[in-house]
Protein backbone atom coordinates (compact mmCIF):
# COMPACT_ATOMS: atom_id res chain seq x y z
CA UNK A 1 0.00 0.00 0.00
CA UNK A 2 1.50 3.84 -0.71
CA UNK A 3 -0.53 6.51 1.67
CA UNK A 4 0.24 10.17 1.26
CA UNK A 5 -0.81 12.15 4.28
CA UNK A 6 -1.08 15.94 3.59
CA UNK A 7 1.96 15.63 1.30
CA UNK A 8 3.14 19.28 0.14
CA UNK A 9 5.72 20.73 -2.30
CA UNK A 10 6.80 24.23 -2.37
CA UNK A 11 9.29 25.90 -4.77
CA UNK A 12 9.65 29.38 -4.87
CA UNK A 13 6.93 30.45 -2.29
CA UNK A 14 4.68 28.34 -5.02
CA UNK A 15 2.63 25.50 -4.30
CA UNK A 16 3.57 22.36 -7.13
CA UNK A 17 1.22 19.93 -4.43
CA UNK A 18 -1.10 21.05 -1.86
CA UNK A 19 -2.15 18.60 0.94
CA UNK A 20 -2.62 15.86 -1.06
CA UNK A 21 -4.22 12.78 0.70
CA UNK A 22 -4.09 9.76 -1.27
CA UNK A 23 -3.97 6.04 -0.31
CA UNK A 24 -3.24 3.36 -3.30
CA UNK A 25 -3.91 -0.43 -2.19
CA UNK A 26 -2.06 -3.11 -3.62
CA UNK A 27 -3.92 -4.49 -7.00
CA UNK A 28 -5.94 -1.28 -7.35
CA UNK A 29 -6.30 0.21 -11.12
CA UNK A 30 -6.46 3.81 -10.83
CA UNK A 31 -6.54 7.05 -13.24
CA UNK A 32 -5.29 10.29 -12.26
CA UNK A 33 -6.33 13.20 -14.77
CA UNK A 34 -5.71 16.91 -14.83
CA UNK A 35 -4.50 19.65 -17.28
CA UNK A 36 -1.29 20.16 -17.99
CA UNK A 37 1.23 21.55 -15.61
CA UNK A 38 -1.49 20.64 -12.79
CA UNK A 39 1.24 18.54 -10.70
CA UNK A 40 0.67 14.58 -12.24
CA UNK A 41 3.64 14.17 -12.84
CA UNK A 42 5.17 15.45 -9.54
CA UNK A 43 2.54 13.89 -7.53
CA UNK A 44 4.07 10.22 -9.52
CA UNK A 45 7.41 11.30 -8.75
CA UNK A 46 6.95 11.53 -5.01
CA UNK A 47 4.77 8.10 -4.97
CA UNK A 48 7.89 6.53 -6.72
CA UNK A 49 10.06 8.18 -4.18
CA UNK A 50 12.14 9.93 -6.77
CA UNK A 51 10.99 13.68 -5.42
CA UNK A 52 10.74 14.23 -1.10
CA UNK A 53 7.56 16.36 0.05
CA UNK A 54 8.58 19.86 1.61
CA UNK A 55 5.67 18.76 4.08
CA UNK A 56 3.55 16.00 5.03
CA UNK A 57 4.10 11.88 4.82
CA UNK A 58 4.53 9.29 1.96
CA UNK A 59 4.31 5.49 3.19
CA UNK A 60 5.72 3.16 0.62
CA UNK A 61 5.24 -0.74 1.16
CA UNK A 62 5.99 -2.10 -2.06
CA UNK A 63 8.34 -1.31 -4.85
CA UNK A 64 7.14 1.70 -7.50
CA UNK A 65 7.91 2.04 -11.21
CA UNK A 66 7.23 4.58 -13.44
CA UNK A 67 6.96 4.91 -17.40
CA UNK A 68 7.79 8.63 -17.89
CA UNK A 69 5.91 10.53 -21.07
CA UNK A 70 9.29 11.73 -22.57
CA UNK A 71 10.74 7.86 -23.41
CA UNK A 72 13.96 9.39 -23.96
CA UNK A 73 14.58 10.53 -20.76
CA UNK A 74 14.81 7.13 -19.55
CA UNK A 75 17.08 5.30 -21.42
CA UNK A 76 20.65 5.47 -20.38
CA UNK A 77 22.77 2.66 -22.37
CA UNK A 78 22.74 2.29 -26.50
CA UNK A 79 21.17 -0.87 -26.56
CA UNK A 80 17.52 -1.87 -26.36
CA UNK A 81 18.26 -5.03 -24.37
CA UNK A 82 20.84 -3.69 -22.26
CA UNK A 83 18.37 -0.46 -21.44
CA UNK A 84 16.42 -3.91 -20.16
CA UNK A 85 18.25 -5.97 -18.84
CA UNK A 86 19.63 -2.67 -16.87
CA UNK A 87 16.80 -2.94 -14.43
CA UNK A 88 16.78 -6.42 -13.72
CA UNK A 89 20.70 -7.21 -13.06
CA UNK A 90 20.61 -3.90 -10.64
CA UNK A 91 18.02 -5.72 -9.20
CA UNK A 92 20.52 -8.93 -8.19
CA UNK A 93 18.87 -11.19 -9.98
CA UNK A 94 20.15 -14.48 -11.41
CA UNK A 95 21.21 -14.44 -15.02
CA UNK A 96 18.73 -17.34 -15.95
CA UNK A 97 15.69 -15.19 -14.33
CA UNK A 98 16.97 -11.99 -16.30
CA UNK A 99 16.91 -13.97 -19.71
CA UNK A 100 13.37 -15.40 -18.65
CA UNK A 101 11.58 -11.98 -17.51
CA UNK A 102 12.84 -10.31 -21.12
CA UNK A 103 11.45 -13.46 -23.14
CA UNK A 104 8.38 -12.75 -21.23
CA UNK A 105 8.27 -8.77 -21.98
CA UNK A 106 9.23 -9.43 -25.64
CA UNK A 107 6.13 -11.67 -26.45
CA UNK A 108 4.00 -9.36 -24.08
CA UNK A 109 4.53 -6.10 -26.17
CA UNK A 110 5.81 -7.55 -29.52
CA UNK A 111 9.13 -5.51 -29.18
CA UNK A 112 11.58 -8.11 -30.89
CA UNK A 113 12.09 -6.73 -34.02
CA UNK A 114 13.94 -3.94 -33.01
CA UNK A 115 15.30 -5.09 -29.64
CA UNK A 116 19.19 -5.11 -30.94
CA UNK A 117 19.34 -1.48 -31.44
CA UNK A 118 20.37 1.40 -30.52
CA UNK A 119 17.17 3.47 -28.49
CA UNK A 120 18.34 6.43 -29.95
CA UNK A 121 17.32 5.56 -33.52
CA UNK A 122 13.98 4.35 -32.28
CA UNK A 123 11.01 6.04 -33.70
CA UNK A 124 8.69 7.77 -31.20
CA UNK A 125 6.24 4.88 -30.88
CA UNK A 126 8.88 2.41 -30.63
CA UNK A 127 10.88 3.79 -28.23
CA UNK A 128 7.77 4.46 -25.82
CA UNK A 129 6.69 0.93 -26.05
CA UNK A 130 10.46 0.15 -25.28
CA UNK A 131 10.01 2.39 -21.72
CA UNK A 132 7.13 0.25 -21.08
CA UNK A 133 8.87 -3.07 -21.38
CA UNK A 134 12.10 -1.78 -19.82
CA UNK A 135 10.05 -1.14 -16.16
CA UNK A 136 6.90 -3.54 -16.90
CA UNK A 137 10.38 -6.19 -17.07
CA UNK A 138 11.21 -5.36 -13.04
CA UNK A 139 7.51 -6.56 -12.06
CA UNK A 140 6.92 -3.60 -9.38
CA UNK A 141 4.32 -3.38 -7.29
CA UNK A 142 2.84 -0.63 -8.15
CA UNK A 143 3.39 0.60 -11.98
CA UNK A 144 2.72 4.08 -12.95
CA UNK A 145 2.04 5.21 -16.21
CA UNK A 146 2.65 8.62 -17.05
CA UNK A 147 1.04 9.79 -20.59
CA UNK A 148 2.75 6.98 -21.58
CA UNK A 149 0.93 5.79 -24.82
CA UNK A 150 0.68 9.28 -26.48
CA UNK A 151 3.16 8.28 -29.39
CA UNK A 152 2.06 4.57 -29.79
CA UNK A 153 -0.43 3.25 -32.78
CA UNK A 154 -3.10 1.28 -32.11
CA UNK A 155 -1.52 -2.05 -32.09
CA UNK A 156 0.69 -1.11 -29.52
CA UNK A 157 -1.85 0.56 -27.78
CA UNK A 158 -4.06 -2.78 -27.60
CA UNK A 159 -1.08 -4.66 -25.87
CA UNK A 160 -0.69 -2.03 -23.23
CA UNK A 161 -4.20 -1.67 -22.40
CA UNK A 162 -3.59 -5.72 -22.24
CA UNK A 163 -0.93 -4.87 -19.56
CA UNK A 164 -3.47 -2.77 -17.38
CA UNK A 165 -6.24 -5.49 -17.55
CA UNK A 166 -3.88 -8.36 -16.82
CA UNK A 167 -1.14 -7.21 -14.27
CA UNK A 168 -1.26 -8.10 -11.11
CA UNK A 169 -0.10 -5.00 -9.28
CA UNK A 170 -1.30 -1.96 -8.83
CA UNK A 171 -1.65 0.17 -12.01
CA UNK A 172 -1.98 3.89 -12.32
CA UNK A 173 -2.85 5.44 -15.26
CA UNK A 174 -2.18 9.13 -15.80
CA UNK A 175 -3.49 10.37 -19.54
CA UNK A 176 -5.30 12.82 -21.21
CA UNK A 177 -6.73 10.50 -23.48
CA UNK A 178 -10.47 10.24 -21.34
CA UNK A 179 -11.40 6.69 -23.36
CA UNK A 180 -8.37 5.02 -21.38
CA UNK A 181 -10.37 5.86 -18.03
CA UNK A 182 -12.02 2.63 -18.51
CA UNK A 183 -9.31 0.10 -17.85
CA UNK A 184 -9.08 1.83 -14.34
CA UNK A 185 -11.67 1.43 -11.26
CA UNK A 186 -11.32 4.67 -9.88
CA UNK A 187 -10.23 8.70 -11.15
CA UNK A 188 -8.82 11.38 -9.26
CA UNK A 189 -8.87 14.74 -10.95
CA UNK A 190 -5.90 17.26 -10.31
CA UNK A 191 -6.12 20.56 -10.55
CA UNK A 192 -3.47 23.33 -9.77
CA UNK A 193 -1.33 20.71 -7.13
CA UNK A 194 -4.39 19.28 -5.45
CA UNK A 195 -6.88 16.27 -6.03
CA UNK A 196 -9.82 17.97 -6.29
CA UNK A 197 -12.18 14.91 -6.96
CA UNK A 198 -11.82 10.90 -6.82
CA UNK A 199 -14.65 8.69 -8.03
CA UNK A 200 -15.59 5.53 -9.26
CA UNK A 201 -14.44 4.96 -13.00
CA UNK A 202 -17.90 3.54 -13.68
CA UNK A 203 -19.86 6.45 -11.97
CA UNK A 204 -17.92 9.55 -13.91
CA UNK A 205 -18.94 8.39 -16.88
CA UNK A 206 -22.70 7.42 -15.96
CA UNK A 207 -22.87 10.80 -14.55
CA UNK A 208 -21.19 12.67 -18.28
CA UNK A 209 -18.17 13.81 -16.12
CA UNK A 210 -15.50 12.78 -18.64
CA UNK A 211 -15.94 13.80 -22.65
CA UNK A 212 -14.84 11.28 -24.79
CA UNK A 213 -16.20 10.71 -28.38
CA UNK A 214 -17.19 7.52 -27.01
CA UNK A 215 -19.90 9.02 -24.12
CA UNK A 216 -21.20 11.54 -26.14
CA UNK A 217 -22.12 8.83 -28.61
CA UNK A 218 -23.65 6.78 -25.97
CA UNK A 219 -25.31 9.54 -24.62
CA UNK A 220 -27.17 10.70 -28.10
CA UNK A 221 -28.36 7.05 -28.20
CA UNK A 222 -29.73 6.83 -24.75
CA UNK A 223 -31.86 10.19 -26.48
CA UNK A 224 -32.97 8.06 -28.86
CA UNK A 225 -34.05 5.51 -27.17
CA UNK A 226 -31.01 3.03 -27.34
CA UNK A 227 -29.48 2.26 -23.94
CA UNK A 228 -26.06 0.73 -24.28
CA UNK A 229 -24.58 0.13 -20.72
CA UNK A 230 -20.54 0.27 -22.31
CA UNK A 231 -17.66 2.65 -22.98
CA UNK A 232 -15.78 1.16 -25.32
CA UNK A 233 -16.37 0.89 -29.13
CA UNK A 234 -16.46 -2.73 -29.56
CA UNK A 235 -18.78 -2.60 -26.99
CA UNK A 236 -20.93 0.24 -28.24
CA UNK A 237 -20.92 -1.19 -31.59
CA UNK A 238 -22.38 -4.86 -30.30
CA UNK A 239 -25.02 -2.60 -28.37
CA UNK A 240 -26.08 -0.78 -31.54
CA UNK A 241 -26.11 -4.12 -33.97
CA UNK A 242 -28.24 -6.02 -31.24
CA UNK A 243 -30.50 -2.77 -31.49
CA UNK A 244 -30.80 -3.54 -35.36
CA UNK A 245 -31.05 -7.08 -35.12
CA UNK A 246 -33.54 -7.05 -32.54
CA UNK A 247 -35.28 -4.10 -33.03
CA UNK A 248 -34.66 -2.66 -29.51
CA UNK A 249 -35.08 0.85 -28.32
CA UNK A 250 -34.91 3.82 -30.77
CA UNK A 251 -38.30 4.43 -31.33
CA UNK A 252 -39.69 4.74 -27.90
CA UNK A 253 -40.94 8.35 -28.07
CA UNK B 1 3.89 22.76 -55.39
CA UNK B 2 6.68 21.02 -53.93
CA UNK B 3 7.31 17.05 -55.65
CA UNK B 4 9.34 14.41 -54.24
CA UNK B 5 10.32 11.95 -56.95
CA UNK B 6 11.27 8.54 -56.36
CA UNK B 7 12.36 9.29 -52.89
CA UNK B 8 14.30 7.11 -50.93
CA UNK B 9 16.54 6.52 -47.81
CA UNK B 10 18.56 4.01 -46.44
CA UNK B 11 20.15 3.72 -42.75
CA UNK B 12 22.68 1.48 -42.18
CA UNK B 13 21.52 -1.28 -45.12
CA UNK B 14 18.02 -0.61 -44.22
CA UNK B 15 15.63 0.75 -46.44
CA UNK B 16 13.72 3.57 -44.21
CA UNK B 17 11.60 5.15 -47.39
CA UNK B 18 10.75 2.97 -50.05
CA UNK B 19 10.03 4.68 -53.60
CA UNK B 20 8.01 7.82 -52.36
CA UNK B 21 6.55 9.92 -55.05
CA UNK B 22 4.43 13.23 -53.91
CA UNK B 23 3.22 16.28 -54.33
CA UNK B 24 2.30 19.02 -51.98
CA UNK B 25 0.49 22.02 -53.29
CA UNK B 26 0.68 25.12 -51.42
CA UNK B 27 -1.85 26.53 -48.97
CA UNK B 28 -3.37 22.74 -48.69
CA UNK B 29 -3.66 20.83 -45.43
CA UNK B 30 -1.37 17.36 -45.17
CA UNK B 31 -2.10 14.82 -43.18
CA UNK B 32 0.87 11.83 -42.99
CA UNK B 33 -0.24 9.05 -40.68
CA UNK B 34 0.80 5.46 -40.38
CA UNK B 35 1.45 3.29 -37.40
CA UNK B 36 4.28 3.38 -35.06
CA UNK B 37 8.04 3.04 -37.13
CA UNK B 38 6.10 3.72 -40.80
CA UNK B 39 8.47 6.74 -41.87
CA UNK B 40 6.89 9.34 -41.00
CA UNK B 41 8.86 11.35 -38.65
CA UNK B 42 12.09 10.26 -41.76
CA UNK B 43 9.30 12.21 -44.29
CA UNK B 44 8.95 14.99 -42.49
CA UNK B 45 12.96 15.36 -42.00
CA UNK B 46 13.38 14.79 -45.64
CA UNK B 47 10.94 17.31 -47.11
CA UNK B 48 12.47 19.32 -44.53
CA UNK B 49 15.74 19.18 -45.75
CA UNK B 50 17.19 17.61 -42.49
CA UNK B 51 17.68 14.17 -44.37
CA UNK B 52 18.91 13.93 -47.79
CA UNK B 53 17.66 10.98 -49.73
CA UNK B 54 19.64 8.20 -50.70
CA UNK B 55 18.17 8.36 -54.06
CA UNK B 56 15.34 10.20 -55.73
CA UNK B 57 14.74 14.17 -56.00
CA UNK B 58 13.26 16.98 -54.63
CA UNK B 59 11.61 19.55 -56.93
CA UNK B 60 10.32 22.59 -56.23
CA UNK B 61 9.20 24.32 -59.87
CA UNK B 62 8.87 27.79 -58.39
CA UNK B 63 12.53 28.28 -57.19
CA UNK B 64 14.97 27.12 -54.94
CA UNK B 65 14.40 24.18 -53.03
CA UNK B 66 17.18 24.91 -50.35
CA UNK B 67 15.48 28.00 -50.07
CA UNK B 68 12.39 27.00 -49.16
CA UNK B 69 13.50 24.67 -46.89
CA UNK B 70 14.90 26.56 -45.08
CA UNK B 71 12.24 29.02 -44.01
CA UNK B 72 9.51 25.85 -43.60
CA UNK B 73 9.05 26.11 -39.64
CA UNK B 74 9.14 22.48 -38.11
CA UNK B 75 7.89 21.40 -34.51
CA UNK B 76 9.98 18.07 -33.64
CA UNK B 77 7.85 14.73 -32.80
CA UNK B 78 10.10 15.55 -28.68
CA UNK B 79 10.40 19.40 -28.27
CA UNK B 80 12.98 19.26 -25.24
CA UNK B 81 14.96 18.31 -28.39
CA UNK B 82 14.28 21.87 -29.77
CA UNK B 83 15.28 24.09 -26.54
CA UNK B 84 18.81 25.56 -26.46
CA UNK B 85 18.17 28.79 -24.59
CA UNK B 86 17.95 29.67 -21.17
CA UNK B 87 14.39 31.43 -21.06
CA UNK B 88 11.40 31.04 -22.97
CA UNK B 89 11.23 34.16 -24.10
CA UNK B 90 14.58 33.70 -26.02
CA UNK B 91 13.52 30.17 -27.08
CA UNK B 92 10.36 31.88 -29.35
CA UNK B 93 12.70 34.76 -30.39
CA UNK B 94 15.52 32.85 -31.69
CA UNK B 95 14.04 32.10 -35.20
CA UNK B 96 13.27 36.01 -35.43
CA UNK B 97 16.62 37.07 -34.19
CA UNK B 98 18.06 33.68 -36.82
CA UNK B 99 16.21 35.92 -39.99
CA UNK B 100 16.93 39.26 -38.79
CA UNK B 101 13.02 40.23 -38.46
CA UNK B 102 12.09 43.26 -37.48
CA UNK B 103 9.35 44.03 -34.59
CA UNK B 104 10.85 40.96 -31.96
CA UNK B 105 8.55 42.03 -29.26
CA UNK B 106 5.09 42.57 -31.23
CA UNK B 107 5.80 38.85 -33.17
CA UNK B 108 6.23 37.18 -30.05
CA UNK B 109 2.99 38.71 -28.06
CA UNK B 110 0.87 37.88 -31.28
CA UNK B 111 2.18 34.54 -31.28
CA UNK B 112 1.97 33.55 -27.59
CA UNK B 113 -1.49 35.11 -27.52
CA UNK B 114 -2.31 33.12 -30.40
CA UNK B 115 -1.58 29.72 -28.08
CA UNK B 116 -2.31 31.61 -24.91
CA UNK B 117 0.83 30.84 -23.37
CA UNK B 118 0.93 32.98 -20.20
CA UNK B 119 3.42 35.39 -19.48
CA UNK B 120 4.48 34.29 -16.56
CA UNK B 121 6.00 31.38 -18.10
CA UNK B 122 8.01 33.69 -19.79
CA UNK B 123 11.18 33.82 -18.04
CA UNK B 124 11.36 30.70 -16.72
CA UNK B 125 13.87 28.34 -18.46
CA UNK B 126 11.61 25.73 -21.12
CA UNK B 127 12.97 22.58 -19.76
CA UNK B 128 11.42 23.57 -16.47
CA UNK B 129 7.88 23.79 -18.23
CA UNK B 130 5.06 20.85 -18.02
CA UNK B 131 5.22 18.24 -20.96
CA UNK B 132 2.44 20.31 -22.56
CA UNK B 133 3.12 23.75 -22.04
CA UNK B 134 7.14 22.78 -23.72
CA UNK B 135 5.17 21.45 -26.77
CA UNK B 136 2.95 24.68 -26.99
CA UNK B 137 6.46 27.55 -26.28
CA UNK B 138 8.45 24.78 -29.61
CA UNK B 139 5.22 25.49 -31.68
CA UNK B 140 5.36 29.20 -30.74
CA UNK B 141 9.16 29.53 -31.30
CA UNK B 142 8.42 27.86 -34.89
CA UNK B 143 5.10 29.88 -35.57
CA UNK B 144 7.66 33.37 -34.58
CA UNK B 145 9.32 33.67 -37.46
CA UNK B 146 6.21 32.62 -39.68
CA UNK B 147 7.24 30.51 -42.03
CA UNK B 148 4.69 29.64 -44.95
CA UNK B 149 5.25 25.98 -44.65
CA UNK B 150 4.70 24.30 -41.27
CA UNK B 151 6.04 20.45 -40.56
CA UNK B 152 3.90 19.61 -37.22
CA UNK B 153 4.99 16.49 -35.77
CA UNK B 154 2.64 15.14 -33.21
CA UNK B 155 1.80 18.25 -32.14
CA UNK B 156 -1.25 17.08 -29.97
CA UNK B 157 0.84 14.23 -28.15
CA UNK B 158 0.87 15.15 -24.66
CA UNK B 159 -1.97 17.80 -24.77
CA UNK B 160 -4.55 17.78 -22.60
CA UNK B 161 -8.20 18.21 -24.21
CA UNK B 162 -8.22 22.12 -23.64
CA UNK B 163 -5.40 23.08 -25.00
CA UNK B 164 -6.08 20.25 -27.88
CA UNK B 165 -8.95 22.05 -28.62
CA UNK B 166 -6.97 25.72 -28.18
CA UNK B 167 -4.35 24.18 -30.82
CA UNK B 168 -7.13 22.87 -33.36
CA UNK B 169 -8.49 26.24 -33.37
CA UNK B 170 -4.88 27.74 -34.24
CA UNK B 171 -4.41 25.25 -36.95
CA UNK B 172 -7.95 26.47 -38.57
CA UNK B 173 -6.14 30.25 -38.33
CA UNK B 174 -2.76 28.92 -39.78
CA UNK B 175 -4.50 26.94 -42.73
CA UNK B 176 -6.11 30.08 -44.13
CA UNK B 177 -2.68 31.14 -44.59
CA UNK B 178 -0.02 28.37 -45.17
CA UNK B 179 0.96 24.95 -46.08
CA UNK B 180 0.76 22.54 -43.48
CA UNK B 181 1.95 18.79 -43.20
CA UNK B 182 0.69 17.43 -40.06
CA UNK B 183 2.28 14.07 -39.03
CA UNK B 184 -0.14 12.10 -36.26
CA UNK B 185 -0.99 8.06 -35.46
CA UNK B 186 -4.22 9.78 -34.19
CA UNK B 187 -6.31 11.26 -36.71
CA UNK B 188 -9.31 12.36 -34.36
CA UNK B 189 -8.16 15.94 -33.84
CA UNK B 190 -7.21 16.54 -37.59
CA UNK B 191 -9.76 14.63 -39.36
CA UNK B 192 -11.70 17.87 -40.25
CA UNK B 193 -8.56 20.21 -40.83
CA UNK B 194 -7.13 17.61 -43.58
CA UNK B 195 -7.51 18.17 -46.97
CA UNK B 196 -5.59 14.79 -47.98
CA UNK B 197 -4.41 11.80 -45.98
CA UNK B 198 -1.23 10.46 -46.68
CA UNK B 199 -1.40 6.77 -45.27
CA UNK B 200 2.26 5.31 -44.46
CA UNK B 201 3.08 1.45 -43.41
CA UNK B 202 6.67 0.14 -43.67
CA UNK B 203 8.78 3.18 -45.49
CA UNK B 204 5.82 3.16 -48.29
CA UNK B 205 3.29 5.70 -49.05
CA UNK B 206 -0.10 3.05 -49.58
CA UNK B 207 -2.79 5.28 -49.91
CA UNK B 208 -3.09 9.32 -50.88
CA UNK B 209 -6.96 10.94 -50.62
CA UNK B 210 -9.24 13.17 -49.31
CA UNK B 211 -10.67 12.24 -45.83
CA UNK B 212 -14.41 11.79 -48.10
CA UNK B 213 -12.96 9.10 -50.23
CA UNK B 214 -10.29 7.41 -48.47
CA UNK B 215 -10.72 3.38 -47.97
CA UNK B 216 -11.07 3.90 -43.95
CA UNK B 217 -10.99 -0.40 -44.30
CA UNK B 218 -7.32 0.12 -45.13
CA UNK B 219 -6.48 3.00 -42.50
CA UNK B 220 -7.52 0.56 -39.80
CA UNK B 221 -5.72 -2.72 -41.13
CA UNK B 222 -2.21 -0.52 -41.46
CA UNK B 223 -2.96 0.18 -38.10
CA UNK B 224 -4.21 3.35 -37.18
CA UNK B 225 -6.95 3.83 -34.86
CA UNK B 226 -9.89 5.45 -36.80
CA UNK B 227 -11.80 8.42 -35.45
CA UNK B 228 -15.17 7.64 -33.90
CA UNK B 229 -17.28 8.18 -36.83
CA UNK B 230 -15.34 6.35 -39.98
CA UNK B 231 -15.13 3.57 -37.25
CA UNK B 232 -18.74 3.37 -36.89
CA UNK B 233 -19.71 3.72 -40.47
CA UNK B 234 -16.92 0.90 -41.26
CA UNK B 235 -18.38 -1.12 -38.29
CA UNK B 236 -21.91 -1.00 -38.57
CA UNK B 237 -21.79 -1.41 -42.44
CA UNK B 238 -19.93 -5.07 -41.94
CA UNK B 239 -23.28 -5.90 -39.98
CA UNK B 240 -25.13 -4.88 -42.80
CA UNK B 241 -26.13 -1.53 -41.81
CA UNK B 242 -25.05 1.38 -44.38
CA UNK B 243 -24.23 5.05 -42.87
CA UNK B 244 -23.96 7.59 -45.72
CA UNK B 245 -20.09 8.74 -45.78
CA UNK B 246 -20.86 12.42 -45.70
CA UNK B 247 -21.92 11.51 -42.04
CA UNK B 248 -19.39 13.51 -40.12
CA UNK B 249 -20.05 14.82 -36.54
CA UNK B 250 -21.61 12.01 -33.80
CA UNK B 251 -24.68 13.51 -33.79
CA UNK B 252 -24.98 12.58 -37.57
CA UNK B 253 -24.27 9.40 -36.82
CA UNK B 254 -26.58 8.74 -34.46
CA UNK B 255 -29.84 10.45 -36.57
CA UNK B 256 -28.25 7.72 -39.27
CA UNK B 257 -28.83 5.27 -36.89
CA UNK B 258 -31.98 6.20 -36.00
CA UNK B 259 -33.50 6.65 -39.21
CA UNK B 260 -31.76 2.92 -40.20
CA UNK B 261 -33.61 1.70 -37.51
CA UNK B 262 -36.94 3.04 -38.24
CA UNK B 263 -36.54 2.25 -41.90
CA UNK B 264 -35.89 -1.38 -40.59
CA UNK B 265 -39.11 -1.71 -38.39
CA UNK B 266 -41.19 0.27 -41.26
CA UNK B 267 -40.47 -2.76 -43.71
CA UNK B 268 -41.47 -5.23 -41.00
CA UNK B 269 -38.12 -7.15 -40.31
CA UNK B 270 -37.84 -6.30 -37.04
Amino acid sequence: MIVLRDVSIEKNGKFILKNVNFTWRKGERIALLGRNGCGKTTLASVIAGLIAPSRGEVIMEGRVGIVFQEPETQFVTLNCEEEISFGLENMGLSREEVEERIEKVKEKLGIEPFFSRNPFTLSGGELQIMAVASILVMEPDFLIFDEATSFLDAEWKRKVYKVWEEYPGGIMIITQDFSEVVYAEKVYVMEEGKIVYEGKTEEMLERGLLRTDEVLFVSFLKEMGIEINAWRRDEILKGVVNAYTQGSGGLQK
Amino acid sequence: MLILKGVEVYRNEKRILKNINLSFEEGKFYTITGPSGAGKTTLGCVIKGFIHPSTGEIIYPRGNVKNLQERMGFLLQFPERMFFCDTVYDEIAYGIRNFSLPHERERIEEVTSLLSIPPELMKLPPYKLSCGEKRLVALASVLSFEPDWLILDEPFSALDWENIKKLKDVLYILKEKKTVILITHDLSPVLDLTDELVLMKEGSVILTGAPETIPWKIVEESGVELPIVPYFILHLERHGIRIPRSVKRISELTEAIKERLERRRNEGKV
